[in-house]
């Protein structure tokens, strides 16, 4: 039964309205209480922002840096609210965490110019696991306000097997864009998209494990940047259209008689 | 076990019926009694939030008898299980789970009010142009005329689906008036993640109601005016949304555009590091 709760709780989030992650997870677990450490995990929630007094500097708050109530930051590696016998990775975990929120730090700069970012690290059995979190807020224009939002969740599984490492990349992002005109009146368009991809590299160079991570991350953020291109402003636009024809429904069939007929066209020259 | 009370799972449960996407209704159910796991329970609720959601999302099954699709909806409720379809003045009996017309009907108050009728021709000719697959129907209800449209787009199989909706109203009676309205447009795509679009748009205009000719004409051309703007409007506003909002969120490359050099940034932190010390 718990399994396909599970399965359940999982496809109801996906299709529940975005907007309302935090509220419906909260009604999931209030359900099934004995849901509720894999939901945490298995949901993705918009990242929250913390501050580090300490360092004075933001970070992010997600399942994987959460001990009960408190965070911990990956700038001075404590809990806030203070919570001695919170987990900390081991020495070594730590070493690897510092440089990687370093190094991501560098690349969000570059390819969000602005945002904040976080890595965490976790001992596993045969190596480590880390999750690499970006958050951007867009600033609004006065002429056209609109409003958005960006969550980048990378969670990397690193099994070390000798001189190679597999990776295992879980990335979702979600991405928001809200605006209110007189033309359009209220118009939302949140969700998320999930991506998996694993890979195996050689791991004899010093700081590799963060220089594959970071290629791996690299290329999905590019992936998953085009599709939810494609998907936002795209694909809801065409089904928009598809429900009404705006020239017309005589005008889009024979739009549509036309393209099958090209494609048609090219299937008969392939088969000549 | 759960410790929360029936209520409060009653109104859980009724919340996720509620929220359910076009066309999704059944779905979301099947998930909604596996993590309820308490059929009696949901047996008390699946009637009422399927007829809620039957008429919020304005369905518009097809009557056999008809030969026409016919809406649900608020203003044609005449009790639980029977709408009235305003064209043919005819009281249909209707089953909220199977979504379906059950064959009873009733012949209602017969419909002879010109304006109205007139109006739903000139409607009805307006979906036929532009909707593929849309419906309406126009009621006189307390002193007004009530202008439905609902127009769909399932694709489970591409895993996206769609729906149109408006409501129109005026007074029914002659002189000048206002027309209100509200659009609205809801798409999920849930392949590989969950994105929804909502949108909507509130509308008021000055309208003059005289004989049922021009009437009519007047009126569907203000709706389709402000439907084709509407469209128009939200056409640009997701050009707009993907020129600069989205790609002022991400880069799709720095501004160096090269790909990011980590072998790189991690050399300079340890040179960095060596001449602090």
């Amino acid at each position: 039964m718990g399994d396909d709760q599970l399965d359940c709780a999982l496809d109801l989030m996906r299709r529940m309205p975005p907007t309302n992650i935090e509220d419906n997870l909260a009604g999931l677990i209030d359900l099934v209480p004995d849901l509720t450490e894999d939901l945490l995990s298995a949901v993705d929630q918009p990242l929250k922002v913390s501050h580090d007094k300490e360092f004075g500097r933001d970070y992010l708050l997600c399942d994987y840096n959460r001990d009960g109530d408190s965070y911990r930051s990956p700038w001075s590696n404590k809990y806030d609210p203070k919570l001695p016998d919170g987990a900390l990775p081991s020495k070594k975990l730590r070493e690897i965490e510092v440089q990687a929120n370093e190094a991501f730090d560098v690349y969000r700069d570059l390819y969000y110019e602005g945002g904040v970012s976080s890595v965490y690290c976790w001992d596993i059995d045969d190596g480590f696991a880390a999750c690499v979190l970006i958050k951007k807020v867009g600033e609004q224009h006065e002429k056209r306000p609109i409003q958005g939002v960006w969550d980048s969740i990378h969670v990397v599984e690193v099994n070390e097997k000798g001189k190679t490492a597999n990776y295992k990349l879980t990335s979702t992002v979600m991405l928001s864009m809200t605006t209110e005109n007189k033309d359009t009146g209220s118009v939302n368009l949140c969700g998320s998209l999930t991506r998996q991809s694993e890979t195996d590299f050689p791991v004899t160079e010093e700081n590799a494990h963060i220089v594959n991570m970071g290629k791996i991350i690299e290329d999905m953020e590019q992936k998953l940047r085009n599709a939810l291109e494609i998907i936002y402003f795209g694909k809801t636009h065409d089904i928009v259209n598809e429900i009404r024809a705006i020239k017309g429904v005589e005008e889009a069939q024979r739009r549509k008689q036309s393209q099958m007929n090209i494609v048609s066209t090219i299937m008969e020259d392939k088969q000549r | 076990m759960s410790d929360l009370s029936d209520k409060e799972k009653i109104k859980i449960a009724t919340h996720f019926l509620l929220s359910s996407p076009p066309g999704e209704f059944n779905e979301v159910l099947t998930d909604v009694r596996s993590l309820l796991d308490d059929d009696k329970l949901l047996n008390q609720i699946v009637v009422s939030a399927f007829r809620q959601y039957n008429k919020d999302q304005m369905i518009d099954p097809e009557s056999p008898s008809l030969g026409y699709n016919v809406l649900i909806t608020e203003s044609g409720e005449v009790d639980a299980n029977s709408y009235l379809d305003p064209r043919s003045g005819k009281v249909l009996g209707f089953n909220h789970i199977d979504q379906k017309f059950t064959g009873d009907e009733q012949q209602g108050s017969p419909n002879n009010d010109p304006i109205q009728k007139k109006i739903d021709l000139a409607i009805n000719q307006y979906i036929s142009q532009h909707f593929p697959d849309g419906a309406c129907a126009v009621y006189s209800d307390k002193g007004k005329y009530k202008i439905y449209i609902s127009a769909k787009i399932f694709s489970p199989q591409n895993y996206w689906n769609g729906r149109w909706r408006s409501i129109w109203e005026m007074p029914a009676r002659s002189g000048k008036g206002k027309l209100t309205g509200e659009i609205k447009t809801t798409v999920h795509f849930y392949e590989d993640g969950n994105v929804q679009l909502t949108t909507n748009k509130k509308i008021d205009i000055p309208i003059t109601i005289s004989d049922p000719d021009s009437t009519a004409k007047e009126v569907a051309k203000a709706i389709f005016n402000e439907e084709h703007s509407f469209q128009q409007s939200l056409i640009t506003n997701f050009a707009q949304m993907g020129d600069t909002s989205f790609k002022s969120l991400r880069r799709k490359l720095p501004i160096t555009g090269t790909r990011v050099d980590f072998l790189n940034i991690l050399a300079h932190r340890v040179t960095d590091g060596l001449s602090k010390k």
